[in-house]
């Protein structure tokens, strides 16, 4: 449900101003696409989820930090008068805090069944900032950073249902609000210029089956559905082997491209589109099929691989000034990860290390890497580790163009990313 | 939250004006902290450029033309205009220069300035001005202020 929406004539203004799109230098545009944004929040608020499901907790609370550099973004110089390319830094935390009650007491093994009620709240924050040196002479120098363009806050409140091991629940509301910081660099957060609310559940059956959306307006915005073969098969044949490899089809159906100013490209049509602040909007929806297997080669090895193609229901066109048909690729995402990920119980304390290598194409793409001419497909890489010592955890990782990443926020295309965690369980 | 614990970010607004050879600034924010060590004015380096990063132009140590930084409860002080300041980099003459005030914290509280913890002992007295360049850092920042000097 759009509560107030002003930031089209905004947009426009800005949008009009800086052409062509395909430039390495860009307007902060993507990452106002609310779309994305709830179903990024939404699938780290279930990637928590998939690690606390197998935990006997009553608190948990998670902290992330992720920064991506150098962002060449136009950006208003009040000095000169003049927009200018200007490096910026990408922040974004992430928190989620869960409460959860069990009705009659934790089970004893992960065999057993419990019935547990859980209330959580989860926030994700996007914001681009500017660093600032202040010489202060003799004692030295420090940094500051000002906030620049708008700053994103996506919420969760949610509440969850667990009769482990048969079934899961979750469901609640996303709420996506953008505030813009004042000129003089501080922010007020109690007037957004955009703000968002959206409905979502999820469930889950027997550990086979999970299927979430997210709905807006009474509309399904995304949808996406995943089947555990090697469960499935469980009920008609011994896959409890830890050889046995873990097998996951996927299937996601997003409203992602509806022709507003901040998307990468135009659907159907380009004619008479963005030349003025209204104009007729098509859309298009994105399917993208997936596998994803997990394979177990030794006791504290494991390769994951993962498969998904793409089908995009109408043409779409770039945003140049001479306007194109881009040719979608069949093929969405591919990477393989290799772990060192030691077998433990749900409640032992794990560590894990990995890097690997991935695939991705996007429309965006060219709009946000180093050099347009080199299309819409990246090569990533990504290396990082976790460790979870029961009550008290974390992970770091660093990457560049890895595709999970590209998934939550294509501007990150060509940029290194870096990332730490830290978790308190209780 | 996480990242604003982390970085130093803008927290009050302020405003400046020029008023003969002298800028004039004026904010609300107070310091009552125990370790409250002064206030500290920069402006911007080079004139035009809102992102040319910032210099100091009066603090404790120096003093300004008029307004107390050595006490937390001040809002208003004098400096001077940008061609006339104790900035050490060349000062342009004329142009658009941007402000910003500076809260300064003791890094450790009065108990615990010591010669382990860095500080030349006794911390204040003699020693003040070594021990405030070497121990304290920006606790709270303002947003800048734009002033077009003529």
């Amino acid at each position: 449900m759009k509560i107030r929406l002003n930031l089209p004539i905004v947009l426009f203004t800005i949008f009009a101003a800086v052409t062509p799109a395909r430039s390495a230098v860009y307007e902060a545009s993507t990452l106002y696409n609310s779309v994305s944004r709830a179903e990024t929040v939404q699938e780290l608020y279930m990637t928590r989820w998939d690690v606390l499901k197998e935990k006997n907790f009553y608190f948990d609370i998670y902290g992330r930090i992720n920064w991506v550099f150098d962002f060449d973004v136009n950006t208003y110089n009040s000095g000169s008068g003049e927009y200018e390319a200007t490096e910026l830094r990408l922040t974004r935390t992430y928190g989620s805090m869960t409460f959860a009650i069990p009705i009659g007491g934790f089970r004893k093994d992960e065999e057993g069944s419990d019935f547990i009620v859980a209330l959580n709240t989860t926030g994700f924050h996007y914001g681009l900032v500017k660093d600032i040196e202040v010489d202060r002479g003799d004692a030295g120098t420090e940094s500051i950073s000002d906030y620049k363009h708008s700053q994103f806050f996506d919420d969760i409140y949610a509440v969850s249902i667990l009769y482990r091991p048969y079934f899961t629940f979750h469901g609640g509301y996303i709420i996506n609000n953008e505030y813009e910081p004042k000129e003089d660099g501080t922010m007020s957060y109690s007037d957004p210029v955009e703000s968002y609310k959206k409905k979502f559940f999820a469930v889950e059956l027997y550990k086979v089956m999970a299927f979430s959306m997210n709905i807006d307006e009474g509309r399904p915005e995304s949808t996406k559905v995943s089947v555990e073969l090697n469960q499935g098969l469980g009920f008609i044949m011994d896959t409890k082997s830890i050889y046995f490899p873990a097998i996951t089809l996927g299937y996601e159906n997003t409203a992602a491209y509806n022709d507003e100013l901040y998307d990468p490209v135009w659907v159907d049509t380009y004619t008479n589109k963005g030349t003025s602040a209204h104009y007729d909007k098509d859309s298009a929806r994105l399917h993208v099929y997936s596998l994803k297997v997990n394979q177990r080669f030794a006791r504290s090895f494991t390769v994951e691989g993962f498969l998904g193609a793409q089908y995009i229901t109408d043409e779409i066109y770039t945003k140049e000034n001479n306007p194109e048909k881009i040719d979608v690729s069949k093929a969405k995402e591919w990477y393989i990860l290799l772990s060192y990920d030691p077998i433990a119980k749900a409640d032992e304390a794990t560590m894990k290390a990995y890097t690997g290598v991935s695939w991705y194409w996007d429309p965006a793409i060219m709009i946000h890497r180093n050099n347009p001419e080199k299309g819409n497909a990246v090569y990533g890489w990504i290396i990082g580790c976790n460790f979870d010592i029961v009550h008290f955890g974390g992970d770091m990782k660093a990457e560049y163009n890895f595709s999970s990443d590209l998934k939550k926020l294509v501007e990150a295309a060509d940029k290194w990313a870096v990332e730490g965690s830290l978790f308190v369980r209780i | 939250m996480i990242e604003g614990a982390i970085t130093e970010r803008a927290s009050f607004s302020i405003e400046a004006r020029q008023v003969g050879d002298d800028v004039v600034i004026t904010w609300n924010e107070t310091d009552h902290s125990s370790n409250f060590a002064g206030i500290e004015i920069y402006r911007t380096r080079e004139a035009n450029d809102e992102y040319s990063g910032y210099v100091i132009v009066a603090d404790y140590l120096t003093g300004a033309v008029s307004g107390d930084l050595s006490s937390g409860t001040t809002t208003t002080c004098t400096v001077n205009k940008p061609a006339d300041d104790s900035a050490t980099v060349p000062a342009g003459t004329s142009g658009i220069y941007f402000y910003r005030v500076g809260l300064i914290h003791w890094d450790e509280d009065e108990d615990d300035r010591t010669a382990e913890n860095g500080y030349l002992v006794p911390w204040d007295g003699l020693n003040f001005d070594t021990n405030y360049n070497n121990n304290t850092d920006i606790n709270e920042v303002s947003g800048s202020a734009m002033v077009e000097i003529n």
